[in-house]
């Protein structure tokens, strides 16, 4: 962690992660949700940001299919989604689904399963 | 707001450029600042000031200060390493013309060197690390979003996913470009280039295809900056007339677009404003766009057309040879060749001074551009050949 976020877990989205639970950054003195690289409030200036957990629920802005494979842990292609939270802050992650079919504005949800965490597309 | 230029470029130079690993990045700046030295028509000993560029994955030590030593400088009053990732030369240039217009120094000597190309690595390797996004560290190589490639593939899908840009935008630009480098002796990428070939061509992080990406060789290029008097008495001058720059603090957040309010729009602003110019003056645009996408949004940003437009600008055939608005005469990055903050910038400076041979177009105003990261800093230039503006 080479700017950690001053709060009692620096790493507190991962630790999420791992419980199945997807967290965003929020002031602890005002309560505003963060966007993920805030390490101050930027609404009343606070350092005191701690996790809360998300919704989970999201908009799609749109999908980045990987088509060349880097590492062999990850062989292409796969789906990276940009979504936008309901409680505001954008997240890249890992996306089931098809690229071709995957458009702007579509319902999201996280999804934890077989010890992973992706978004899907949901019913609206 | 128009007044005195700035500064002026009196001195360009290129090391060789190679698709093939051989010298040193030392080696390749070398041999840029002496050729700008010598096109300057001034001997190496005048310059006073250098600043060294690297390419922002490289270290430290692949260019540094000591380079000085290798081109038996004497005494320096400038003498620096400028990282701003891909705006980094647009900086030096300013830098070097802010300490002229000061008094600082005199002739100041700004390279750019790099050498993605080694004998065990392609560059598409050399390029494949992650670029910060969301702000979680580490985040985007956990989940193997790695390269330059897909950080602009994300600037290209959220464009189609909210201006119902098609392939064939892209594809537009590409071949645009590729136009323009079949009339550059310097250009690597001369082939005919059809929608054909274009839609073909591999994906590499769809939408993004192999000819949507920029093409990277070894090789240094160098500035020669110097003070507006002596321009005048030298080669076809270039004069500095406006210089900006803009570092987005656009957030991931809500309904803000980071992939488009980038800091380009302020440093065109700025650099405009200080040359009392603006959009309808330019006579040609020469953009930091290592990926076609980047291009169509700086058309934007840039002011040529309104958010949402600039595919279409494209597709209508503005910018290839012939068009309303000449864009990346040299072929840019795509099929001219890929050296970061160099690319546009030399180009700028060969079409200032009329040098652009079968390419050349008119040259009253040129805007020249640089972008760094995955498209969060930006530094424009407005060159022109004219002493005065007005
Ligand atoms: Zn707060």
């Amino acid at each position: 962690m080479s700017n950690p976020i001053a709060t009692d877990e620096p790493d507190g989205f991962r630790v999420g992660l791992a419980r199945g639970e997807l967290m965003v950054m929020s002031c602890s003195p005002c309560e505003a949700v963060l966007d993920y690289s805030a390490r101050y409030c930027t609404v009343c200036g606070s350092p005191e940001i701690r996790w809360r957990k998300a919704s989970g629920k999201a908009e799609l802005r749109c999908v980045v299919e990987m088509s060349v494979s880097y590492t062999l842990e990850l062989p292409a292609p796969f789906l990276i989604a940009s979504v936008k939270l309901e409680e505001g802050p954008h997240l890249l992650a890992p996306y089931i689904g098809f690229w071709e079919s995957a458009y702007g504005g579509q319902p999201v949800a996280a999804q934890f399963e077989n010890g992973g965490f992706h978004f899907r597309s949901v019913a609206a | 707001m128009t007044g005195h230029p700035i500064a002026a470029i009196t001195g360009l130079g290129f090391s060789a450029l190679s698709r093939k690993p051989g010298s040193s990045v030392r080696r390749l700046a070398c041999d840029a600042v002496r050729d700008a030295a010598a096109d300057g028509g001034l001997p190496l000993s005048s310059i006073d000031g250098l600043l060294l560029n690297r390419s922002p994955i490289e270290p430290f030590e692949t260019l540094p200060l000591s380079v000085r030593r290798d081109l038996g400088l004497g005494d320096l009053r400038l003498l620096a390493s400028i990282e701003g990732e891909g705006s980094s030369v647009v900086q030096m240039i300013q830098y070097a013309a802010l300490a002229i217009q000061a008094g600082m120094a005199e002739r100041v000597a700004c390279v750019f060197a790099d050498a993605p190309i080694t004998a065990n690595v392609n560059a598409g390797k050399t390029f494949a690390i992650a670029l910060p996004i969301t702000g979680i560290e580490d985040w985007e190589s956990e989940i193997g979003f790695l390269g330059a490639a897909p950080a602009f593939a994300l600037v290209a899908a959220r464009y189609m996913a909210l201006y119902g840009a098609t392939p064939e935008d892209f594809g537009n630009w590409a071949i645009a470009e590729r136009q323009w480098a079949m009339l550059n002796p310097r250009a690597f990428l001369k082939k005919p280039l059809s929608m054909d070939d274009y839609l073909a061509s591999r994906p590499i992080a769809r939408p993004l295809r192999m000819l949507d990406c920029a093409y990277p060789v070894n090789g240094a290029v160098a500035f020669i900056v110097g003070k507006v008097e002596v321009a005048a008495a030298a080669r076809p001058p270039v004069y500095i007339h406006g210089m900006g720059q803009g570092h987005s603090g656009c957030p991931a957040f809500s309904d803000h677009e980071p992939e488009f309010d980038n800091g380009a729009a302020m440093a065109g602003r700025i650099a405009y404003a200080m040359a009392g110019v603006g959009p309808v003056d330019v006579s040609s645009a020469q953009f930091y766009a290592p990926f076609s996408c980047a291009g169509i949004v700086a058309l934007e940003n840039y002011g040529f057309c309104k958010r949402g437009e600039g595919a279409g600008f494209v597709s209508a055939g503005n910018i290839a040879p012939g068009g309303t608005l000449p864009v990346n005469t040299g072929g840019g990055m795509l099929s001219g060749f890929y050296l970061q903050g160099a690319t546009s910038i030399c180009e700028a400076v060969i079409q200032t001074r009329g040098e652009g041979g079968q390419r050349q177009v008119t040259n009253d105003v040129v805007l020249a551009t640089g972008l760094g990261g995955r498209q969060e800093h930006h530094g424009a230039l407005i060159l022109s050949p004219h002493a005065s503006l007005t």
